[in-house]
């Protein structure tokens, strides 16, 4: 009860408030640097919808320059002509009513001028000069994305094609798509899911693909050498596993060249679950995905808790999710000796004759210092495995198929179609992601399609 | 203390200079000029200014840097309300003017008072009345029922009982009241919280808990009740999260405000987008979109401040508070009576909780409870609240500064 022990304890309370406030600074410094730009490019914005009427919007060109969406010479916003085109872009091109989450949105900040700085704002305001946005240049080629969206066939699904040594995204489509000149059926709240970009965020079981992480944890974990035999079904505790053949006495190579469930489901018993956890994890599974281009939904692994439930996990089809990019980007991370880039979709900014803004790759993880066997076992399956329909005369494929089964709720049990591949070439470094919904067999049928779109690619000089 | 007066001098001047180029660049902001807009900034600057001299003038030992900060504060508000909302900016304009003299009101109370003796039994009968007044006969507004209506007058009962809380509070720990007089204490500050949650003024019931657990522990130095006391708070903020839906709402949309963007979610997104807008320097006075932003002239204001002005003044006006804080305990630390001295203590503490709790909440640090920004948000409860609060501070720092000054006297030295 004394006055200097008062004193102390205002002293006390004093180094207790300036912590507190010093907090208040930190966070807000923090949250605006990390998240600011998703929190203002949001489809719920209004500043973007409320822009457009006073400011001279830039236009959004793909890779080759071709204008996707711009501004005509009457004036008049318009979308590229062709609609098959059109179609395939839209995703990535998004609308203007922000109910796609697309170029439109993402990069509002540029195409309505908002990374100039205040002190060019207020000039333009004084001197009466329309504001003007910025054009904005994305790394899709929209004729790759339109052959991209052909090879689906129909089919609900997603394709991703990246540039695996700058992760520049040169193909990103998305089915069932929309016509962004023709949004009525949205706008009155109709619509099923045409809306969602399968491809940034479609969470899919990774089916087999995942077989490609199991792969990884053996090398990483020294069993490489790891082997069993394949009677076409193995026991674990107590739940069979059954596997797509009878592949007899088989190691690593083989196991991913057939895709054989038995191998993978034993190789998890021997690994054990953290193993796999952390390889996942090293191939950023579980990671909250912050980049600056693009919105992308988190992939997920959960740890398992039993044999069995690993065994499942090993093979993809546990409760492990992916998204088509985040797929692109493993198998892009495998072709590019373990190093895996971010994916990018701004190429440029250009401000009248200025560029403001030029891509610049990034490197976001190395799960792996030496992905060479890993490769070579994808060559082989589609050099004798079971994607031998990607096979590209000139160049050599590597890839892994998918069948990712989903129960769909009548007993009908259906499967998903995958195939994730890449070009070993240094001169075409090109990953791909494919994936079609309740498509069946992944060899059978996302093979063949990535086969045309890769094609069509190295046509296009990528 | 020349330095002292120099740099107030400096501050304020740097506000005037503020004040008229914020206000000259509205008025062209309808591409024509609006003299009546300009007339404003100019007002508002002269107001200050004679407020500023007359304090200096009557008492000499007012604490200048604490008082040049309260009008820093408010011109922000001003500036910021000019361009939201005419009419508020107005009746703020005017509630200023009526601050600074319950402002001096108050210093002349505070200097006289030895301690407020019996007046506090008044005191506490008083601010638990209003409480009870807001929640038997309040309005509700934005989800809480804190505002009373009694024809042409309308205001917030918790503010003005604030003042009342600290003064009792100062009072029951600066000597050993008695085992009676303390559960009598206990009980008032009990129930005054549970009225204000029962109002759904949460943000007040949190301001009033952590104000008397602060000055609870400054008074008594009971680390060990002080942080069971915590502990029971953090039990009841718990409980209240499972009993009260009110509360659940409040920290689920906290954890995710998108997924509630329609409904609850709604300001908290739209305060994000508005901060985020602005980036480091803003897009300039009256060039964002701030009118996006639900309750943005009140609890909001600080994202539109943000959004035009940018996150490094923002930054600036965090700063702000935190040397009103220091000062505020300078001067606790400084005074002759423990009364005084957790008076002045109770009323630091108070207005920086109230800036944190509504700063923490807006750039979603912390669940969001809605309450005013001090001296900003537009508001005459809360602004006159404010004021009483600084007249406290300054009161207890004028009794300082004559106390000093006698004893240099006695010394036979000189006021340098
Ligand atoms: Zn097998």
């Amino acid at each position: 009860m004394k006055k200097n022990v008062l004193r102390r304890n205002i002293s006390a309370l004093l180094v207790v408030f300036i912590v507190m406030f010093v907090g208040l600074i930190v966070y807000l410094g923090y949250a605006v640097s990390t998240y600011g730009e998703r929190w203002f490019a949001t489809v719920y914005n209004p500043r973007i919808q409320n822009m457009k009427t006073t400011i001279d919007v830039g236009d959004i060109l793909d890779r080759t320059g071709l204008k996707l969406y711009y501004t005509d010479k009457d004036g008049e916003r318009k979308y590229v002509d062709d609609e098959d085109m059109r179609v395939s872009v839209a995703h990535v091109v998004g609308d203007e009513y922000g109910l796609s989450y697309g170029a439109q949105t993402m990069y509002a900040k540029y195409l309505y001028g908002l990374d100039k700085g205040t002190i060019t704002r207020i000039e333009d305001l004084l001197s009466g000069a329309e504001r003007t946005g910025s054009d904005v240049k994305l790394t899709i080629d929209a004729a790759l994305c339109q052959t991209a969206m052909d090879a689906l066939g129909g089919s609900d699904g997603a394709v991703v094609v990246m540039n695996y040594e700058t992760g520049e995204i040169l193909a990103s489509v998305s089915s069932p798509s929309f016509d962004p000149t023709d949004m009525s059926l949205f706008l009155d709240g109709g619509g099923d899911s045409e809306l969602v970009n399968r491809a940034f965020s479609g969470l899919y079981p990774p089916g087999s693909t995942f077989k490609l992480i199991t792969a990884a944890a053996l090398i990483e974990n020294g069993l490489e050498d790891f082997e069993t035999t394949c009677s076409g079904s193995t026991v674990i505790n107590g739940e069979t596993i059954a596997c797509t053949g009878e592949h007899g006495d088989i190691g690593l190579k083989s196991a991913i060249e057939h895709s054989c469930n038995v191998y993978f489901a034993e190789a998890a018993e021997a690994l054990g679950t953290h193993a796999i956890k952390a390889e996942a994890d090293a191939f950023l599974f579980n990671t909250a995905f912050l980049f600056d281009d693009i919105i992308m939904e988190d992939s997920v692994y959960e740890s398992a808790n039993n044999d069995v439930d690993a065994a499942w996990a090993a093979i993809g089809q546990y409760h492990d999710l992916i998204t088509p990019l985040h797929a692109c980007m493993i198998v892009a991370c495998i072709a590019n000796d373990g190093v895996m880039m971010e994916p990018k979709l701004l190429h440029r900014v250009l401000d009248g004759g200025d560029e403001t803004y030029t891509l610049e790759p990034d490197v976001i993880a190395t799960p792996m210092d030496d992905t060479d066997a890993l490769k070579e076992m994808m060559i082989s399956v589609v050099e004798s495995g079971t994607g031998t329909a990607a096979q590209i005369s000139g160049v050599t494929v590597g890839g892994k198929t998918g069948t990712a089964e989903i129960d769909t709720g009548d007993d009908n049990e259906t499967a998903h179609a995958w195939f994730v591949g890449f070009i070993d070439d240094a001169a075409h470094p090109l990953a791909i992601a494919v994936i079609m919904e309740e498509a069946g067999s992944g060899g059978k049928n996302a093979a063949p399609a990535a086969k045309k779109v890769l094609a069509k690619a190295l046509d296009l000089g990528y | 203390m020349v330095l002292e007066r120099r740099g107030a001098g400096a501050l304020l001047t740097f506000i005037i200079i503020f004040l008229i180029s914020a206000c000259a660049l509205l008025s062209f902001r309808e591409g024509s000029f609006d003299a009546g807009i300009a007339a404003y900034g100019l007002g508002a600057a002269l107001l200050m200014l004679l407020a500023y001299n007359l304090a200096a003038l009557i008492f000499r030992h007012i604490d200048r840097i604490t008082l040049v900060i309260c009008f820093f504060l408010t011109s922000i508000g001003l500036v910021m309300l000019l361009r939201l909302d005419m009419e508020l900016a107005i009746k703020q304009l005017i509630w200023l003017g009526l601050g600074c003299l319950i402002l001096f009101f108050t210093v002349v109370v505070i200097k006289k008072a030895r301690d407020f003796g019996r007046i506090n039994y008044l005191l506490m009968a008083a601010s638990f009345g209003l409480l009870l007044f807001a929640y038997v006969l309040g309005d509700t507004i934005g989800g809480a029922k804190n505002w009373v209506n009694l024809g042409p007058i309308s205001f917030q009962p918790s503010e003005i009982a604030k003042v009342m809380f600290i003064i009792v509070s100062a009072y029951f720990f600066a000597e050993r009241r008695g085992r009676g007089a303390s559960v009598f204490y206990a009980a008032y500050v009990g129930l005054c919280v549970i009225l204000l949650v029962l109002s759904n003024d949460l943000g007040a019931a949190l301001l009033y808990c952590g104000t008397f657990l602060i000055v609870f522990f400054a008074g008594t130095g009971r680390t060990l009740l002080t942080v069971m006391g915590l502990g029971v708070g953090a039990a009841g903020a718990i409980a209240s999260y499972y009993v009260i839906p009110h509360v659940k709402t409040r920290v689920e949309i906290w954890q995710n405000p998108w997924i509630y963007y329609q409904t609850q979610g709604y300001q908290i997104v739209q305060g994000l987008m508005a901060i985020a807008a602005g980036g480091a320097f803003g897009t300039g006075l009256g060039l964002g979109y701030p009118e996006a932003v639900p309750v943005n002239t009140s609890d909001y204001i600080f994202a539109a401040i943000c959004e035009e002005f940018g996150i490094v003044f923002g930054i600036i006006t965090i700063l702000l508070y935190l040397v009103f804080i220091i000062r505020g305990m300078i001067i606790a630390r400084n005074a002759s009576s423990r009364f005084d001295a957790l008076l002045v203590f109770g009323a630091t503490c108070m207005l920086s909780l109230q800036s944190f709790i509504i700063i923490g909440g807006v750039i979603k640090l912390i669940p969001l409870t809605g309450i005013t920004l001090p001296f900003i948000s537009a508001g005459g409860s809360s602004f006159i609240a404010c004021m009483c609060l600084v007249g406290i501070i300054e009161g207890v720092a004028v009794k300082n500064g004559e106390r000093d000054e006698r004893e240099i006297n006695e010394a036979g030295g000189e006021v340098v």
